[in-house]
């Protein structure tokens, strides 16, 4: 049996969440990630250890299917399906986009806002590829987008396919896109600028975005009668 | 990077034996070495087929890198410890982890040697006091070469075409990137 995360040599626990534990370490060699999953309660333990293996699967699967469509996103190592873990390709130096983003002060200078704009057209036009082959994210946000840094460039890559489906629904598309905007305004105050732009981008390179778009506003609809109505 | 050992032995060709460690198998290893020039691949066959060669003996067309190795003697070493052996032994489950595919015959036909290949990868696991690789060298008629050269007998094009890699996901992604995530995802793709 493989031996589980926490007693591996040389592993630096970086994350510690309700679901999962994520792990600095190495394999064969190369830096990796380790992410745990673990049961949320203890009610139903059957039940949810085949949803903790369900949604390793669906990060597998979604990373291949993302890799296949050129979209930047780590590749994996292992599949630990005993200690419910995936090990993947570390991206570094890197920066989560929620990480860059709250560095920067407020109000944003010029040169600042520069910097928001351009990886706001790389997240629509990531988004818009995303959605084009027909895969739903789940949990977008701006902690599961990365950017990696190489010299002056960078790439923005997509993490944390726990949640992700397939799906051609308009619909789904644009609750993929409400979940981010959502996200995206609460964490990152006075950023709708940046967030209109992510949009337009969206538009320029998804084939169906008028489509979607209109889900999105339907969506954002519903959700503020929700809130009404309390 | 990653740490090694070298085997011990008094021939200088061995020197080109490698020895990795497991990060998660500690108790386990892997140990690799690279011929060239390998002539009467029929006989290595039977030796194989035979049971005397501990060893997996793979063709270095479909190798782009040592890594591509390692990930699937992992897989390989994971099935054995839990149970889910899917192939007869530990040497055959390296070689069908390699592949792409969930066919078996498919896999060991594709990735095993065959009489066109004149360079070849040995993989033994947990050879620790080094017989296993003995038997191989006894037994293989070629050149031993440094793992560094595995490059060099790479065969890009048969790489991408048995592991179905278009150059829309080489623009982001290596090639040997692309290869390891299909070996480690390969049973949940469908
Ligand atoms: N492949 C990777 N390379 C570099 N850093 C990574 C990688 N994967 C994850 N991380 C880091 O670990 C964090 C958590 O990873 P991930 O989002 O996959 O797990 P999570 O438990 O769902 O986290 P969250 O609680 O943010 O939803 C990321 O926000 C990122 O900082
Ligand atoms: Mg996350």
């Amino acid at each position: 049996m493989a031996t589980k995360p926490s007693d591996l040599s040389e592993v630096d626990l970086i994350q510690q969440g309700a679901e999962a534990r994520v792990y600095s370490g190495h394999f064969a060699g190369e830096p990796c990630i380790i992410k745990e999953r673990f049961k949320k309660t203890y009610r139903h333990p059957t039940l949810e250890e085949r949803l903790t293996q369900r949604r390793i699967q669906q990060e597998a699967k979604a990373l291949l299917r993302c890799r296949k469509a050129g979209i930047a996103v780590p590749s994996v190592y292992f599949i630990d399906s005993t200690n419910n873990c995936i090990y993947l390709e570390k991206i570094e130096p890197s920066l989560t986009v929620r990480e860059f983003i709250q560095q920067l002060p407020l109000p944003y200078s010029d040169e600042d806002n520069n910097k928001l704009y351009a990886i706001a057209l790389k997240i629509g036009s990531v988004l818009a590829s995303l959605h084009n082959t027909d895969t739903i994210h789940g949990d977008l946000t701006t902690s599961n987008m990365l950017l990696k840094f190489p010299h002056d460039a960078f790439e923005l890559y997509l993490i944390d396919f726990g949640l992700s489906q397939v799906s051609q629904l308009h619909e789904d598309k644009g609750v993929d896109l409400y979940v981010l905007e959502k996200a995206f305004l609460s964490t990152h105050p006075k950023t709708e600028h940046v967030f209109e732009e992510i949009l337009k981008s969206y538009q320029k390179n998804n084939k169906k975005a008028v489509e979607v778009l209109k889900k999105l506003d339907e969506v954002r609809l519903r959700g503020r009668k929700r809130v009404m109505v309390g | 990077m990653t740490i090694y050992r070298q085997s011990k032995s008094d021939m200088a060709q061995e020197d080109h034996i490698k020895t990795f460690p497991m990060d998660v198998f500690p108790h386990s290893t892997i140990s690799v070495a690279m011929f060239k020039d390998v002539r009467k691949i029929d006989e290595l066959k039977t030796h194989i087929v035979g049971g005397e060669i501990d060893a997996a003996i793979v063709s270095s067309r479909m190798i782009c890198d040592l890594f591509q190795i390692l990930v699937a003697a992992n897989k390989a070493v994971n099935a054995k410890t839990t149970g889910k052996l899917k192939t007869r032994n530990i040497n055959s489950e390296v070689v069908f982890c390699l592949s792409p595919s969930n066919s078996i015959t498919d896999s060991l036909k594709k990735f095993g040697v065959s009489p066109e290949d004149s360079a070849v990868i040995a993989v033994t696991v947990d050879d620790f006091d080094g017989q296993k690789m003995q038997v191989v060298l006894q037994h293989i008629n070629g050149e031993m070469v440094p793992l560094e050269q595995l490059h060099r007998y790479t065969d890009e094009d048969t790489v991408k075409k048995v592991y179905k890699i278009n150059d829309v996901e080489l623009q982001k992604s290596s090639l040997l990137d692309s290869v390891v995530t299909r070996i480690a995802v390969k049973e949940f793709a469908m």
